[in-house]
């Protein structure tokens, strides 16, 4: 683990496991979340990304059996009472989330909704929380954001009913956003749009980002540092210049051989053979192994541990330095 | 140059649609004036944002949907009427992959049945199956699996075997790759151009991923509003778009590296049933000028490189008195 220089971390998570009904869905996962980073969580469908946010919220299903420690500026959330959660969840912690329009209800304005969460977080009410409430759309860059105040979601489209969800989720002026997919079911030149109001609004507020995407590219321009998940586990944390110029996992390797390029000689894409183990089907040792093209018969017998690269880059790989220092591809 | 193998014409779809209980109805051009030709052993990718027709433009070119004008031709005949003997017999030789393979597969049926229906109703030897699934990277014995039981790369892999049982012509992909992981995705853009080349496909694919369309296609178009609003060789395209919305979208791509100068359209897409007078793009356009309010530009080649392009800017003819070119 690399603790962020200075002041201790907004959110400190260690050993999170996670598991439905006896099936793991987290393994294991340990991370910082330092004041004002933006922190990419990139993994494909089912390795995690989202479920430890929803845990580390309280938001999972009473039966789900969750361990480890969820700190937020030093106060345990894992098991906190329901009143500490209320307070914490769109206050200090804001969630958004892929689909903007099921996230609102659709038969209120947006401009109650605001209000809502005004008078939950700030104790806003009446003209107050109506005036609080434009001012965020604006902030979020909704035109004409007093009128629109008493429009309904299906009045708005895709892209501005995020834009909504945004405000509703600064209404708290949380230390964390934490975006769970947010550009995923948007058009492309609306993404664009999305992204550069979450690089301004964190700029702005000093509030910390969490980028939950399956998008390398998103990643690499929205973030400062990036967690490679797989199967229920961290695999490789790095800056993400690093992460890009010398990925260590031979997964973020072969995730990254998989995107295609927008210039230069067109070539095959390194695709990762199979798919991701069923959790009810787990290897042995290294969740990946089975696909890996630089398994060794040690990868079988237990987890790999984490094996510290360089500042702030580590990767659960037993054949990590190897692969940061070789520069051609992994082959996969 | 050999003849296309598919060529759309000038084909146009509109749909109408009632704005509110009494609301009286509007039209909704869907695809609008859209030419393209495809040879054997070409890809043209499609891309644009959602709404703007590539869908029902894939849809029109296999027949699925008539066009309300327009023709299309296939190895130099014209479409006959959908429905018809000799529409269903053609349409063996065009096929379509979609989005999404659980809602294109029967979630009752073991995979091997249902790419031997094709089989069947083609009458052709149902004992290529195993063949089939050998051509897209599946085990013979995953042909009694059901759907659920296969991962979603497989599933699409399954729909592709199916699409090439009839050995099809032509193969239009809808979005094939975009419900798929990134590791997946790289799997089923690697199949698509291998079988593309073994096979001289003419494949249509569509996509709003301006990566993978630049990793498959020949060619690529762009649209907006249903109309191609740009097309050519995709790493021109790419490296210097010449339409405002072709720019807006490459640099909307996200990469590495702070965006800089990046183009940031204003506002959201326009609503097909509202579309703007003269180029459909003018309100988010930075570089409209009077004459792209009025006159609506045609897809013409651009002096010097022959880029097909429109818009009265990149023609240099935004100044020019309105003349309405031939489209």
């Amino acid at each position: 683990m690399n603790p962020p220089r200075g002041d201790s971390p907004l959110v400190a998570i260690r050993d999170l496991a996670v598991s439905f009904d006896g099936q793991a869905a987290l393994r294991g996962v340990s991370f910082d979340v330092a004041r004002g980073e933006a922190l990419g969580l990139v993994g494909e469908s089912g390795c995690g990304k989202s479920v430890t946010w929803l845990a580390a919220l309280g938001l999972l299903p009473a039966k789900t059996q969750i361990a480890g420690s969820v700190r937020l500026a030093g106060e345990e959330m894992l098991g906190a009472p329901p009143a500490t959660l209320d307070r914490v969840r769109g206050g200090r912690v804001a969630m958004i989330f892929q689909d903007p329009a099921s996230s609102l209800n659709p038969v209120h304005r947006v401009g109650r909704q605001i209000a809502e969460a005004l008078a939950l977080h700030r104790g806003l009410s009446g003209a107050a929380a109506r005036a609080e409430a434009k001012r965020l759309l604006d902030t979020v860059g909704i035109p004409d954001a007093a009128r629109r105040l008493d429009a309904y979601p299906h009045e708005f489209s895709g892209g501005q009913n995020q834009r909504v969800m945004i405000a509703m989720a600064l209404a708290g002026q949380p230390d964390l956003l934490v975006a769970d997919e947010p550009t995923t079911a948007l058009d492309v030149t609306i993404q664009a749009q999305i992204l550069e109001l979450l690089q301004g609004l964190r700029r702005e507020m000093g509030m910390a980002l969490v980028l939950i995407s399956h998008d390398l590219g998103v990643v690499a321009e929205t973030c400062d540092r990036v967690a490679v998940m797989y199967a229920g586990r961290i695999v490789e944390e790095a800056p993400v210049e690093r992460l890009f110029d010398a990925p260590a996992h031979p997964y973020t390797r072969g995730l990254l051989g998989a995107l295609p390029e927008i210039d230069g000689p067109r070539r095959r894409l390194s695709a990762i053979l199979g798919g991701v183990p069923e959790p009810w089907a787990m290897p042995p040792g290294c969740a990946f192994a089975p696909r890996c093209g630089w398994r060794i018969a040690p990868c079988d017998d237990g987890t790999p541990p984490d094996l510290a690269l360089a500042s702030g880059h580590r990767a659960a790989c037993l054949r990590a330095r190897e692969a940061a220092m070789s520069p051609e591809a992994v082959p996969a | 140059m050999t003849a296309p193998l598919l060529a759309a014409e000038h084909l146009t779809r509109r749909y109408t649609l009632r704005r509110g209980v009494f609301g009286g109805a509007a039209e909704v051009r869907a695809v609008d004036g859209v030419s393209l030709a495809i040879r054997r052993g070409e890809t043209l990718g499609l891309v644009g944002e959602s709404g703007c027709g590539k869908s029902t433009t894939g849809r029109l070119v296999l027949g699925l949907e008539r066009p309300d004008a327009g023709a299309v031709r296939f190895d130099g005949a014209p479409m006959p009427a959908p429905g018809t003997p000799a529409w269903r017999k053609l349409r063996a030789r065009m096929q379509m992959v979609f989005q999404d393979p659980l809602g294109a597969l029967d979630r009752r049926l073991a995979i091997g049945a249902q790419i031997r229906e094709p089989l069947e109703i083609h009458q052709i030897d149902t004992a290529r199956v195993p063949e089939l699934l050998a051509a897209v990277g599946l085990r013979a014995d995953q042909a009694a699996r059901y759907p659920h039981e296969l991962s979603g790369g497989q599933r699409q892999r399954a729909v592709i075997a199916r699409a090439l049982a009839t050995e099809p012509d032509l193969l239009v992909c809808d979005e094939p790759i975009s419900a798929l992981d990134v590791s997946i995705q790289a799997q089923v853009m690697n199949l698509l151009a291998e079988l593309q080349e073994q096979r001289r496909l003419a494949m249509l694919f569509i996509s709003h991923d301006l990566r993978a369309v630049r990793q498959l296609s020949h060619r690529v178009a762009v649209m907006y509003l249903g109309r191609i609003v740009e097309e050519g060789d995709p790493d021109e395209v790419l490296s210097g778009p010449a339409h405002p919305y072709s720019r807006a979208l490459v640099s909307a791509i996200p990469r590495r590296g702070k965006p800089g100068g990046r183009i940031v359209l204003e506002g959201d897409p326009p609503n097909p049933a509202d579309r703007p007078p003269g180029c459909a793009f003018h309100p988010r356009c930075a570089q409209a000028v009077a004459r792209c309010r009025a006159d609506e530009p045609a897809l013409l080649p651009r002096r010097g490189d022959g880029r097909l392009v429109a818009c009265h800017v990149a023609h240099g003819e935004a100044e020019k008195p309105s003349v309405r070119a031939a489209a």
